[in-house]
């Protein structure tokens, strides 16, 4: 008997050493035994949510990355993610046809083994490069090439080369053809020239001007005109017409006008906080869409997700940026606003200042708005019943040196993301009003309005 | 006998095991708590330093003679290679911290994650660099 007790115990034991000494690291791939592909579902998420880190140092760090030629390299890598991975996913149908301007993309052979994460990996690798292209650094095509190297070499270990092959190829093909629709839609290589110049400013008494020297133009005027991926992104978002312009004190104007100005003049320290939070200023971070995206990659790590909910994800999210970008930009250059610090230094206080620096475009209506209200409606869509209840803390501005921000709800972050534009003094408030509105329908069309798989994981 | 002093050793390793990660932890905890607060200070460097070149740009606009003009340029000039400097510091410092969190955040445990916040920010505290 006590032999059998010491037996069990010595196993017991070995088995305890070896836990011990495990490696963190977990080779998901195996050798699949029928000819048959295995379903995107089955490959971990952390090689996509890995590559829009990456993407977060890129856009950082590449001259002409504004916050709308951002949210359209976002877009592309998110779309493309998506179509090198659709075969794997049952039930799913593909984007190609579906969105605007996107089609032809190539169908795997049938019959045919793949793999889908390698084939995502060789996808995405190349629309980055594609996105950055002329002006991308050489260290960060460097990151590129290594980080998709080593992604290849963990992917590739027991599967066979001709599907090893087979996939990268595939992957190729998926982004050489959505690259190519690309090249049509209005903004190809559009960070060699983020000012679209020459643009002249129309001649109206509200009319934007520029907020500082160094920037006397502004940014991407004529983005509206950019092809969306959902054509009713842009023709069901007009914007409301804003408020009257006025000098007059007691107008509706001045009184909007009035209100950042005693806003900006009584923030609270938290206020203050919530505003730098939230500013997202290209070239220091990864811009406003950059930090929804880097909130998406925190959800799906704490939900688990796997390659299938990843790339749904990502793919929803970079159609609802890019598109935010577009009707945002339609709308700012359509009512082409002047900004509250221009107005109140003239008919207010000549010494006022906002809380951070005024971005180069119009006020009307708000990007952070657009943009958050967009995102926020895709994360209720992916993480809750509907209702955005979801208890979450954004750990991503804390490697900018903020404290993490606790939200009880999606929409009270995108609210608190509108909010700060107007404790900055940058934004009246019904530029933030309307830009959290009308993002809004830009991510429900995102949900509705294209065919997504059900019960992804 | 044989069966007692098995136990006794299987419990020896489970607590040295869960003693040194939970001192691995702590230490990597303070490391990523040195470094946000780095962070911190750099990021109100940074903000100072945008006000600072923004308001030199709207006096530079506003000089009224050449020497007014040549003064505010060459601070501005001061001002513009601080901020390079400042920037690569900020995005390299991001990048470590980022990688540390990732490593560092029970991200499936809401609970571990309120505990993990908590603690960050009691050392943070601690260390002054709360705000």
């Amino acid at each position: 008997m006590k032999k059998q007790y010491f037996q069990a115990a010595s196993v017991i034991l070995l088995f305890v050493l070896i836990a011990s000494c495990r490696k963190e690291y977990t080779n998901t791939n195996h050798v699949t035994v029928s000819g048959s592909s295995r379903t995107t579902r089955s490959y971990s998420s952390d090689q996509i949510r890995n590559y829009f880190t990456l993407m977060c140092t890129i856009t950082k760090s590449t001259k002409g990355f504004f916050p709308t030629q951002a949210a359209r390299a976002y877009g592309y890598v998110g779309v493309a993610a998506y179509e090198a991975v659709v075969n794997g996913i049952p039930g799913a149908l593909s984007l190609s046809g579906q969105l605007n301007g996107i089609s032809g993309v190539p169908k795997p052979a049938a019959n045919l083994e793949y793999n889908w994460a390698i084939s995502s990996n060789a996808a995405i690798a190349d629309m980055m490069r594609d996105m950055f292209d002329v002006n991308i650094t050489a260290a960060n095509r460097t990151k590129i090439d290594s980080t998709e190297a080593a992604n290849l070499a963990v992917l590739s270990a027991g599967v066979n080369a001709d599907v090893v092959s087979r996939s990268v190829q595939y992957g190729k093909a998926v982004t050489a053809a959505i690259y190519q629709s690309s090249t049509s839609d209005g903004a190809h290589q559009s960070y060699l020239d983020p000012f679209q110049l020459p643009y002249k400013l129309p001649a109206v008494d509200y009319c934007w001007e520029p907020t500082s020297p160094t920037a006397p133009n502004p940014v991407s005027p004529k983005w509206g005109s950019n092809r969306p991926f959902i054509a009713a992104n842009i023709s069901n978002t007009n914007p409301v017409v804003p408020t009257t312009y006025s000098t007059a004190a007691g107008s509706d104007f001045y009184k909007l006008a009035l209100d950042v100005y005693h806003q900006v003049k009584n923030n609270t320290p938290e206020q203050v906080e919530i505003t730098k939070y939230w500013a997202d200023d290209p070239f220091n971070t990864c811009t406003p869409a950059g930090h929804t995206f880097n909130i998406m990659n925190q959800l799906l790590k704490e939900n688990n997700a796997t390659l299938e909910k990843a790339s749904v994800a990502f793919a929803k999210l970079s159609i609802a940026e890019n598109d935010a970008f577009i009707s945002c930009w339609k709308g700012k250059y359509q009512y082409v606003l002047i900004r509250p610090v221009t107005y109140i230094q003239k008919n207010i206080d000549a010494n006022f200042k906002t809380v951070i620096g005024t971005p180069p475009f119009p006020a009307y209506t708000s990007g952070h708005s657009y943009e958050s209200g967009a995102g926020s409606v895709i994360f209720a869509d992916l993480f809750t019943d509907g209702s955005g209840k979801y208890d979450f803390t954004d750990y991503s501005q804390v490697q900018y040196g903020f404290t993490a921000r606790h939200y009880a709800n999606f929409n009270d972050m995108a609210m608190e993301c509108a909010n700060s534009r107007f404790y900055g003094g940058i934004h009246y408030t019904p530029d933030n009003i309307e830009g959290l509105r009308l993002g809004r329908i830009i991510g429900d069309n995102v949900n509705k309005m294209l065919v997504w798989p059900t019960n992804i994981k | 006998m044989k069966y007692f002093l098995l136990v006794l050793m299987l419990t020896a390793i489970y607590s040295c095991n869960t003693k040194s990660t939970k001192q691995v932890n702590k230490e990597r905890l303070e490391k990523l708590a040195d470094r946000s607060c780095r962070a911190t200070s750099i990021r109100k460097q940074r903000f100072v330093l945008a006000d600072n070149i923004r308001f030199m740009q709207d006096s530079l606009s506003k000089a009224k003679n050449k020497a007014d003009s040549a003064r505010f340029q060459s601070r501005l000039a001061e001002y513009l290679k601080q901020k390079d400097i400042l920037l690569k510091t900020s995005l390299a410092l991001a990048d470590t911290i980022r990688m540390q969190l990732d490593s560092l955040l029970p991200y499936s445990d809401k609970a571990a994650q309120k505990q993990f916040t908590a603690s960050l920010d009691s050392i943070l505290r601690s260390k002054g660099c709360d705000k």
